[in-house]
C-alpha cells in the first residue's frame, strides 16, 4: 500500500516537472525562433520559421539517411573524433552508454510495472512474457545486475572526468562554475543509486526484529509473481545487496529502512529533475544539441557539395 | 545606448547558429588551435570563451528571470570591451571548425558577432575609416578607383584589352590589394602575363571593379557590401563573360559563396579561384613550356582557399609541374595549415598580434629549410614576406602565380 502510495506522488511530481521542463523548454525555443531563417525574412512570424525549419530539415533527413545513420553511430555513440585523447573519450563513452542504459531500462521498466497491468494484464501474464517480464522486478537477477554494472560504469566514468577536471587538467580544459553544478549533480546521481537500492532491499527483506532474511516470498505476489521466483537474485546487484547486508547489523525495522528508501529515493529524483531543469542552462545542453549538429552539418556540409 | 539596443539582437544569428552554440562541448580542442590566443595567451580569444560568453549574453538578455535562476546575468560594460577585443583579435582562419568534434562552423557565427559588436559600436576604430573607404571610393586603400589597373603600367608587354573589353571569355577580379599595393603588383602581372601566353582572352573590369566587399563582411558591416556585389556581378554580367577568376581568395570565397546568398540567386557565370583556371590549362596542354625553377618549395595553404574553399591540390599539382622545384610540406599543411595571421582584419586593429601569428608560421618554413614560401593569396605574401623579414630569415614569399611565370619565362 505504501508502495502504490510513494509511486502516485512519484507519478504526480515526476508529470508536474515534466509538465514544467516542457514549458521552460516551449519558452526557449520560443526565443531561439526570433534568429533567422536563410530564405525568409527575419521578421517572418515564428511558426512559420518552426514550421519551414521542421520541414527542410525532414526533406535533409530523407535525402541523406544513410549519412545521417553513419553520423549518428559513428559521431554520436562511439565519439569516433575523440579516439586521440583516451581518458577523455573513455569517460564520454562511459558516461553516455551507461546513462543511455540505465534510460532505456528505466522507461522499458515503466512501461511493464505501470502500463501493462492497466491494459489488463495480470502479474502472471505479464512474468511470461519474454525478456519483458522480468523487468516486473528489480530482484529478479538479471535486472538487478545490469543495473548495477550499468549503474558502476556511469561512477568510473564521472570518476574518470572529476580526475580530468581536478587532478589531471589537460591544458585546453576550461571549467566554469556552472559546469561544477553539472558535475556535482551527475556524481549524486550515479553514486546515488546504490544507497537507494541498499535502503530498498533492507525495507524489502528485514523481519520484525530487524532481521536481514531475503526470500522472494517477503515480496507480495503482484510485485513479484512466485514464477518469477527461479528468477530471484538480489545478491547479482552486488553493491547494494553488499551495502545491505553491511547495514543489516544495524538491526533496525523495515520501517525504518523505508524512510532510510524514501529520503534516499526522493534525494535521487530531486537531483535528476534539477538536471533536467538546469540543461539548457549548462554545457550539458550538448547531450542532446551536439548529435543534432553533427548530423546536420554533415547533412548541410553534403548538400553544398 | 537604449536599453533595447544594448540587448543581443537575435536576427544576428540563424537558428542553427544558436543550436551550434547550445552543442558546444567545451571540450577545448579549439583551445591549442586556435592561431591568436596561441601566441597572446588571452582567454578572451579562443572559440571556447566566445561561445560561452555568447550564450551567457543572449540568454541572460532574452530568458529574463530564468536565466537569472542558473546564474546567468547580462554582461557589464567591461565584459562586452573584453568580449569585443577577442572577437575582434580572432583571423577567421576557421581551424577551429576542422578540429571542433561537432563540427560547429565557427567562421560565420564569428562574424555574427561582429555584426552584434557593430550594433553596440564596439569595435576598432580602423573600421569606421574602411568602411568609408569602401563605401565611397569603393577599394580598401581609399584610393581613386579609376587607378586599379596602374599595376599594368611599365609591363613589357602588356596584354591587349585589359580594360573592360567586351565579348571576353574571362574576367579577372583583381581585388584591392593587388591592384593598390605596389608590394602585391607581381601577383597580377605574372597571371595575365600567363593567361595571355596561353592563349585566354582575358579582361578586367578596370574602374568598374568595387571591393568585392569581403573586408565589410568579416568585419560585421556586411549589409553594406550587398550593393558592392549587386555592383560587381552587373558589371561581369554586362562583358558577357563566361568566367570570372581571382587570384585572391578572399574574393574568391566572397564571389563564390557569399554574393549568391546575398543577392538571393545563382551567379549567371562560372566563378574559379586562378589555381583552378590554371590547373585545368596545365591539365588540356595548353599552358606554355614550364622552365627550371631550382628551389626547395613550401607551399602555405590560404585559409579562404584550403579550409573555406576547399582547395588544397590544385596549387600543389601546380608546383610539381614546375621542373626542378623540389615542393616539401611544413609540419601542419592542407586543412590543418597554420594561420599567416593575416586575416579577418584582424591586423588592422591588432597589427603585433598578428605579426606573432606569422612568425609562428614562417618558422615552419624554416624547419623543412624551404628557400621559397609559396601561396595563393596576395595577403598571405605579405604577410609571411614581413614575417621573414622581421625574423631575418632567407626565405623569399612568392605567390604560385608568380612561380609559374618564372618558370614560364625560363621554358
Amino acid at each position: 500500500m505504501e508502495h502504490e502510495l510513494r509511486l502516485r506522488i512519484f507519478w504526480a511530481i515526476h508529470l508536474l516537472l515534466l509538465g514544467l521542463f516542457g514549458l521552460e523548454t516551449a519558452f526557449i525555443l520560443a526565443t531561439v525562433l526570433r534568429a533567422r531563417l536563410p530564405g525568409l525574412p527575419a521578421d517572418a512570424p515564428r511558426r512559420r520559421k518552426l514550421a519551414v525549419a521542421l520541414g527542410r530539415g525532414v526533406r535533409l533527413t530523407f535525402r541523406h539517411l544513410g549519412l545521417v545513420l553513419r553520423a549518428l553511430v559513428g559521431d554520436g555513440l562511439l565519439h569516433r573524433r575523440m579516439t586521440a585523447h583516451r581518458r577523455r573519450w573513455l569517460a564520454h563513452l562511459a558516461v553516455l552508454w551507461a546513462w543511455l542504459g540505465l534510460g532505456v531500462l528505466s522507461i522499458t521498466t515503466g512501461f511493464v510495472v505501470e502500463i501493462l497491468p492497466r491494459l489488463g494484464l495480470t502479474p502472471d501474464r505479464i512474468a511470461a512474457v519474454p525478456l519483458l517480464g522480468g523487468l516486473l522486478h528489480a530482484d529478479v537477477w538479471w535486472v538487478a545486475l545490469l543495473n548495477e554494472l550499468l549503474g558502476l560504469i556511469a561512477l568510473l566514468g564521472m570518476g574518470l572526468i572529476l580526475y580530468r577536471h581536478a587532478f589531471r587538467r589537460e591544458s585546453w580544459l576550461r571549467t566554469l562554475p556552472g559546469d561544477r553544478l553539472v558535475l556535482a549533480l551527475l556524481t549524486f546521481i550515479a553514486l546515488g543509486g546504490f544507497p537507494t537500492e541498499t535502503f530498498r532491499l533492507l525495507a524489502d527483506y528485514t523481519l520484525p526484529g530487524g532481521i536481514f532474511a531475503p526470500a522472494p516470498a517477503l515480496i507480495p505476489a503482484e510485485r513479484l509473481p512466485p514464477s518469477l521466483y527461479p528468477l530471484w537474485g538480489p545478491q547479482w546487484g552486488f553493491i547494494g545487496y553488499g551495502g545491505a547486508r553491511l547495514l543489516a547489523g544495524l538491526c533496525l525495522s523495515a520501517q525504518t529502512w523505508a524512510v532510510w528508501h524514501n529520503v534516499s529515493f526522493w534525494l535521487h529524483f530531486a537531483a535528476v529533475s534539477l538536471l533536467l531543469f538546469a540543461l539548457p542552462f549548462t554545457r550539458f545542453a550538448h547531450v542532446l544539441f551536439a548529435p543534432l549538429v553533427v548530423v546536420g552539418n554533415r547533412m548541410l556540409g553534403e548538400e553544398a557539395r | 545606448m537604449k536599453e533595447a539596443e544594448r540587448r543581443v539582437n537575435l536576427a544576428h544569428f540563424t537558428l542553427w547558429q544558436l543550436l551550434e552554440l547550445e552543442a558546444c562541448t567545451r571540450c577545448g580542442e579549439c583551445v591549442e588551435t586556435c592561431p591568436t590566443f596561441v601566441a597572446a595567451g588571452d582567454e578572451t580569444i579562443h572559440p571556447l570563451t566566445k561561445i560561452a560568453q555568447a550564450k551567457r549574453f543572449w540568454k541572460a538578455d532574452h530568458l529574463g528571470p530564468l536565466a537569472r535562476l542558473f546564474g546567468l546575468r547580462p554582461p557589464d560594460e567591461e565584459e562586452r570591451a573584453a568580449f569585443a577585443q577577442g572577437v575582434y583579435q580572432c583571423t577567421l582562419c576557421a581551424h577551429c571548425r576542422i578540429v571542433c568534434p561537432v563540427g560547429i562552423d565557427t567562421r560565420p557565427l564569428w562574424i555574427a558577432l561582429r555584426e552584434q559588436l557593430v550594433d553596440w559600436g564596439l569595435y576598432p576604430p580602423a573600421f569606421d575609416t574602411l568602411r568609408r573607404s569602401v563605401t565611397e571610393q569603393h577599394n580598401i586603400a581609399a584610393q581613386d578607383n579609376a587607378l586599379r589597373l596602374l599595376w599594368t603600367e611599365n609591363m613589357d608587354p602588356a596584354p591587349q584589352g585589359l580594360d573592360r573589353r567586351p565579348g571576353a571569355e574571362t574576367v579577372y577580379f583583381v581585388g584591392c590589394v593587388a591592384a593598390f599595393y605596389p608590394r602585391a603588383y607581381g601577383v597580377p602581372r605574372s597571371f595575365v602575363q600567363i593567361l595571355a601566353r596561353s592563349g585566354q582572352e582575358v579582361t578586367t573590369l578596370g574602374g568598374e571593379e568595387w571591393c568585392c566587399g569581403f573586408p565589410l563582411h568579416i568585419a560585421g558591416m556586411g549589409r553594406r557590401a550587398e550593393a558592392l556585389a549587386r555592383h560587381n556581378v552587373r558589371a561581369v554580367a554586362a562583358l558577357g563573360a563566361r568566367q570570372v577568376v581571382m587570384t585572391c581568395p578572399s574574393c574568391y570565397h566572397t564571389w563564390r559563396y557569399e554574393y549568391p546568398r546575398w543577392l538571393g540567386e545563382p551567379l549567371p557565370f562560372r566563378v574559379v579561384h586562378a589555381v583552378e583556371l590554371l590547373t585545368e590549362l596545365l591539365e588540356k596542354g595548353r599552358l606554355p613550356p614550364l622552365g627550371s625553377f631550382p628551389r626547395r618549395v613550401t607551399y602555405h595553404d590560404p585559409c579562404d582557399l584550403g579550409r573555406t574553399g576547399g582547395i588544397y591540390d590544385a596549387p600543389r599539382r601546380l608546383l610539381r609541374a614546375v621542373p626542378d622545384l623540389e615542393l616539401v610540406e611544413m609540419a601542419d599543411n592542407r586543412e590543418h595549415a597554420l594561420c599567416c595571421g593575416g586575416g579577418g582584419d584582424a591586423e588592422m586593429g591588432y597589427p603585433d598580434l598578428t605579426a606573432a601569428v606569422g612568425r609562428r608560421r614562417i618558422a615552419q618554413a624554416r624547419d623543412v629549410e624551404a628557400q621559397v614560401i609559396a601561396s595563393a593569396c596576395q595577403q598571405c605574401k605579405r604577410t609571411l614576406a614581413e614575417a621573414a623579414r622581421r625574423e631575418r630569415l632567407r626565405i623569399r614569399a612568392m605567390d604560385v602565380v608568380e612561380i609559374l611565370w618564372q618558370s614560364i619565362e625560363r621554358g
